[in-house]
């Protein structure tokens, strides 16, 4: 028994060894490894730069006869870094290598690797390579097991470009997984208005997910001719696609988006109401001020803040109404409008008249004053004064309130 | 073979306790290790494919996205005056789209919230708040002049369960995450964090990330600069110990769908679902074990389909003890803690309702974690008896406790391979090699004491005593450009 228990632990402490062993060999080696690569980096790029200047092309010898390794994988990865800012001479030279090297069609193979990883790979690569023989390979790999492979492939054929790509990303939007979606929209949003018809004309297949991304996309793009189907969606049962259709509204800017916003104000959903009113204040829609300053009155805090900031985005008119809504019945409309007004410093602006010599200046300050003494608490109007600037206006505030706060007290 | 004081009979029935009790210390042991064995290969695995999916990953994409979801940071902070403002800085460089960061001061009788008003420029606003979950009175609510996302809670003070419920009642965003006052994120991992839940967006519930220890570190402007090793030998063995908890535990506990923990110091959750289970508990001295059992067993209850999951490379460096006092006092907390946690939810013990957690998990945590340290305990009381009884077999002593302090000192290793493997956070050679001997260290004296600690904190907890402790905060070591880094002491 007490061999068995002998040579158990002998085992046990040669494994104890052996990890740390590996541990140690392993930083070391990586480390070492790490700085031979840079050498042999710095050696090859300088003679890509020599063959990527040279004219007419010539290949340095040493590049011809590369070695397997690590020379070989370290000069094609030092090809694929410079693809992306390689001018049109430059990518032309490094694909024809690569081609020559029979390169792109071992990465088109091993986009069916048993390996995700390798598939995975592979796709990256032939997105750096945009080459359109690839669009099949990539097409296909789409439809992946992995949802890695399936993202990198869609990655490649965004940046392949083409119709038959683009064709395969809008169908490949009704993808059941939320983020793969997201990220082919993203994909799409690059391919610029051209995809906006198919998205129109493939919508009614579409999931939620899809639908939904779908509106964010053609708010990116940005497409006017999408402006009617957009304010059709105001009427969608869903509440998340009509809230995102009114953002999308707001963000392409055509005025025919006007009275399905205003009518949005009132919708039953707080999401739509204050998408509704963001897009009314990027608009730019003066007449909308009575419509928004009601909304300032909102149950929900989303709404009353993005009402207060179209407010303060339309203007003179924007700003007396929320002014106006200093004095108003309702409480957290009065909040609303005071926190907007302070952060754009228009409080300061207004109350710094208290040492004015215009005489109307003077009576507006005194009235706004008077306005937030009674509705708003002493403490707050402690920090309002506390924090203005101008020492005279802040002795002329602090005056104003002993008045008040005597008048108030003569009234008792 | 008799002890002289005793009779004949009672030496023999000594004597054959302590045999017996020998043989269920060797079956016992041998199941532990190979309990921890396979939890360390189950983790190596998931963390060998979280490398090689990670290799993909963009987090660009997920930070550029219109649809990544916006996140309430949660700080509770009580008497946190010396590392509110760094811990604020930190997390407002974060790389997020949109976030809110709410701090709940709790009742502070220090210049917390007084440092906070004067850094951040606070305004005390009327802004209305939709109580959901019960918390004590909030005195104040205040948003930042300086940084338009930066609330401040002032509120009665009701313990940091309390203090998150405040924040969870005042917060606007669908997920939210709670981070400890004196902690430092990294500025990447709420990025790597959200990831599960935009990836499997009705299914991820909760997701925690690693805790990394600060001590040692220098922090400039909220970041972590330098990574380095402390130099209180306290300090290390908690370095070591972090490691193996989360790389080569809760790694693997997260892949067998049986995580019971995610660390409060940083922990992301959709806030619909914890709202609809009550929000935060007082009820445990842990209340981030407590909130995590408690999601298991509602979404079970519920027949969902869910996943709670620990991310590895979300980093969240936390200042630890680096005095016994401190340390004792925090481990009695986090065990006393467990053993609430465990008595509160043992109706799920053995049940196929509860999946993994039910039949693995919190068996695994009972029988292993929690009363892990009262066997060891014992056996220290065995030995002496044994000797006493004249039945000690020393070379059967001396070759269990090489054993033990082998396979000790093979995951402590272990735990440092993953790390190099899949991040290696301490590039230096003497700071691996620091690891490595405390690795070895740690065997004498320090896990005994730490055992010892818990067997107190459970026999206290018999008592019902609740004692918190005060964590003595040194603040974050600075980076002073005109000097070279230094080490803290």
């Amino acid at each position: 028994m007490r061999t068995i228990v002998a040579i158990a632990i002998l085992l046990l402490i040669l494994l104890l060894a052996g990890l740390i062993l590996y541990l140690l060999v392993k930083r070391g080696w990586s480390m070492a490894w790490q700085r031979f690569e840079a050498s042999r980096r710095a050696r090859l790029s300088v003679l890509a730069d020599q063959w990527l200047a040279s004219d007419p092309e010539r290949l340095p010898p040493e590049l011809e006869r590369l070695g397997r390794f690590p020379d070989r994988p370290l000069f094609v990865e030092l090809c694929l870094n410079r693809l992306p800012v390689a001018g049109t001479r430059e990518r032309s030279r490094i694909v024809a290598w690569l081609k020559q090297h029979e390169l792109t069609d071992a990465w088109i193979r091993q986009l069916r690797h048993r390996s995700s990883w390798k598939r995975g790979r592979a796709a990256e690569t032939l997105g750096i390579l945009r080459d359109p023989d690839s669009t099949p390979a990539l097409v296909e790999a789409l439809a992946d097991d992995e949802f890695d492979v399936r993202m990198r492939a869609a990655k490649a054929l965004g940046a392949v470009g083409g119709e038959p790509a683009r064709r395969a990303l809008v169908r490949a939007l009704t993808d059941e997984n939320r983020w793969s979606v997201i990220r082919i929209a993203d994909l799409l949003a690059e391919l610029g208005p051209k995809v906006v018809g198919e998205l129109i004309e493939a919508f009614p297949a579409m999931g939620r997910a899809s639908r939904i991304a779908t509106i964010d996309l053609i708010a990116h793009i940005g497409d006017s001719d999408a402006t009617p189907f957009l304010v059709a969606r105001l009427d969608e049962l869903d509440r998340d696609i009509r809230a995102r259709a009114a953002a999308a509204l707001g963000r392409i800017g055509d005025q025919r988006a006007v009275p399905g916003l205003l009518a949005a104000l009132q919708d039953a959903e707080w999401p739509v109401r204050s998408m509704a009113a963001k897009s009314l204040g990027d608009l730019n829609v003066v007449h909308a001020v009575p419509a928004l300053a009601a909304s300032l009155s909102d149950h929900e805090w989303w709404v009353r803040s993005n009402a207060a900031d179209a407010l303060r985005r339309l203007g003179p008119a924007g700003v007396d109404a929320l002014i106006a809504a200093l004095d108003g019945p309702d409480r957290f409309a009065r909040d609303q409008a005071l926190a907007m007004l302070e952060s754009i410093g228009e409080i300061e602006r207004r109350l710094a008249a208290l040492v004015s010599t215009d005489e109307n200046a003077l009576k507006e300050a005194e009235r706004i004053l008077a306005i937030l003494t009674n509705h708003q608490p002493s403490a707050r109007l402690q920090m309002i004064c506390d924090h203005h600037p101008d020492p005279a206006t802040r002795q002329a505030i602090v005056t104003e309130l002993a008045r008040v706060a005597g008048s108030r007290e003569a009234a008792q | 073979m008799s002890f002289p004081i005793l009779d004949a009979d009672t030496s023999s029935l000594l004597a054959r306790i302590v045999v017996g009790f020998n043989k269920f210390v060797i079956v016992y042991f041998l199941l532990i290790n190979l309990g921890y064995l396979s939890i360390f290969l189950v983790s190596l695995r998931s963390l060998w494919r979280f490398v090689r999916r990670n290799f993909f990953s963009d987090y660009s994409q997920i930070r550029q996205s219109d649809m990544t979801l916006p996140v309430s940071l949660l700080v509770p902070a009580h008497n946190e005056a010396r590392t509110i403002v760094e811990s604020l800085r930190s997390l407002l460089q974060i790389n997020y789209g949109e976030f809110e960061i709410i701090v709940i001061n709790d009742g502070s009788t220090d210049d917390t919230l007084a440092t906070l008003i004067e850094t951040f420029k606070l305004q005390r606003s009327d802004a209305p708040i939709h109580m959901q979950l019960p918390c004590q009175p909030i005195r104040g609510f205040y948003r930042s002049l300086t940084h338009g996302n930066v609330i401040v809670l002032d509120k009665v003070q009701g313990g940091k369960s309390d203090a998150l419920n405040a924040g969870l009642n005042a917060s606007r965003y669908p997920l939210f995450c709670s981070i400890d006052a004196d902690s430092v994120i990294e500025e990447d991992a709420l990025l790597r964090l959200v990831k599960p839940f935009i990836e499997a967006p009705q299914e991820t519930v909760a997701a925690g990330g690693i805790v990394r220890v600060a001590n040692g570190c220098t922090v400039a402007d909220g970041r972590v600069v330098r990574v380095g090793l402390p130099r209180s030998r306290i300090a290390v063995m908690q370095v070591v110990e972090y490691l193996r908890a989360f790389l080569a535990g809760r790694a693997g506990w997260s892949a067998a769908r049986s995580l019971l923990i995610i660390s409060g110091a940083f922990g992301l959750y959709r806030k619909r679902e914890i709202v609809d289970i009550g929000g935060y508990s007082n009820a445990t001295d842990t209340e981030d074990a407590e909130l995590v059992v408690r999601l298991h067993r509602v979404m079970s209850d519920q027949g969902r389909s869910y996943r709670i999951v620990f991310v590895p490379d979300p980093v969240c460096w936390t200042e630890v003890p680096e005095t016994w006092k401190v340390l004792t006092t925090q481990r009695s907390r986090w065990h006393r803690g467990l053993l609430q946690t465990l008595w509160l939810y043992r109706g799920m013990m053995f049940r196929r309702k509860y999946g993994a957690v039910g039949t693995l998990g919190m068996p695994w945590f009972v029988v292993f974690e929690l009363l892990g340290p009262v066997i060891e305990m014992l056996g220290y009381i065995m030995v002496p008896l044994a000797w006493f009884l004249g039945i000690l077999d020393r070379t059967y002593l001396v070759l269990f406790l090489i054993v033990a302090f082998v396979v000790g000192a093979l995951l402590s290793v272990g735990a440092l391979l993953l790390e190099e493997m899949a991040f290696r956070r301490y590039p230096r050679w003497r700071d691996l090699l620091r690891l490595l001997a405390y690795g070895f260290l740690e065997n004498f004296g320090f896990r005994q004491y730490l055992s010892f600690v818990k067997v107190k904190a459970l026999v206290e907890a018999l008592w019902r005593r609740r004692e918190w402790g005060k964590m003595e905060r040194r603040g974050f070591e600075q980076h002073k450009p005109e000097t070279p880094p230094r080490l803290k002491t």
